[in-house]
């Protein structure tokens, strides 16, 4: 990792712009803090993945071409794509066109998460179905998504009771559970590219 | 939702993200959600991994013979 401070301080400045977001989602801040939190947040969680992007190596450059070191070293982890999707999502919840009540925020929210993983979910079967996957990576991602089933069923019940009641402190049973539902989106997401050096699902045929 | 936000789906899941795009923007642009929508939305939470296998691998056998 010290030798990769360039991917690192990418990976760095994501997780403090969505860091700042969250932050600036406190109802008790000063507006004009929380508008600046926001706006920084959400400027460095676009900038960090594409100085990840910038200076990552792609799967068609090998250790010798990059001159990095013998050194054996872990598979790439899948910090890119997890910080570039949590922040697209973290995006999602705050920064939504005509997201006014936080009903409607946690809806968007919810709808964006089930549909992002439902596009996950046709490409990775494919790669299984392709005879791709390993069995230990098919069993950790049966056991993510079953998971993040049951957190999204229970925030999707949530969210559902508070449009219908029309009461706000509703939500808060549904933001909570809308946010295990996004932690097993993470871990789903991670548990696809743990262990499959320089290779990447292919991608999905037309039509999908 | 803003360009920005369509730039990072697109590093996040790759070319893919163009098939979601439309059906997110679909959803932002709505004022509001109904109850019934919300859950329409969410069906495809409801499948099961072998049901995403099964349709994975009928996709593949319409377009080329099944891997041994």
């Amino acid at each position: 990792m010290k030798s990769s401070w360039k991917t690192t301080l990418g990976g760095s400045l994501t997780a403090l712009g969505l860091a700042l977001m969250g932050a600036g989602a406190l109802d008790w801040l000063p507006a004009d803090h929380k508008k600046i939190m926001m706006e920084l947040g959400f400027c460095l969680s676009v900038i960090g993945p594409f100085f990840t992007g910038i200076f990552a190596r792609d799967n068609n450059v090998t250790s010798e071409d990059a001159g990095a070191s013998a050194t054996p070293t872990k598979p790439p982890g899948p910090l890119l794509p997890m910080l570039a999707l949590s922040a697209f999502l973290a995006s999602g919840l705050v920064l939504g066109s005509g997201c006014v009540t936080a009903v409607d925020k946690g809806s968007r929210a919810l709808v964006t998460t089930v549909q992002t993983v439902d596009l996950a979910m046709k490409g990775w079967t494919t790669f299984d179905a392709m005879g791709k996957a390993t069995p230990d990576q098919v069993l950790a991602v049966r056991a993510a998504y079953s998971k993040y089933q049951l957190a999204e069923a229970a925030a999707e019940h949530a969210l559902i009771a508070s449009m219908n009641a029309k009461d706000a402190s509703v939500y808060t049973t549904a933001g909570a559970a809308l946010s295990a539902c996004q932690a097993d989106l993470i871990a789903l997401i991670n548990s696809f590219t743990a262990g499959t050096p320089a290779k990447t699902p292919p991608p999905l045929p037309p039509g999908l | 939702m803003s360009a920005a936000i369509i730039a990072q789906l697109l590093i996040a899941i790759g070319p893919s993200a163009l098939e979601l795009i439309p059906k997110l923007a679909a959803v932002w642009t709505k004022t509001a959600l109904t109850p019934e929508e919300v859950t329409g939305l969410c069906a495809p939470a409801r499948a099961s991994y072998d049901q995403y296998l099964a349709e994975s691998k009928a996709r593949l056998a319409a377009i080329s013979p099944v891997p041994a």
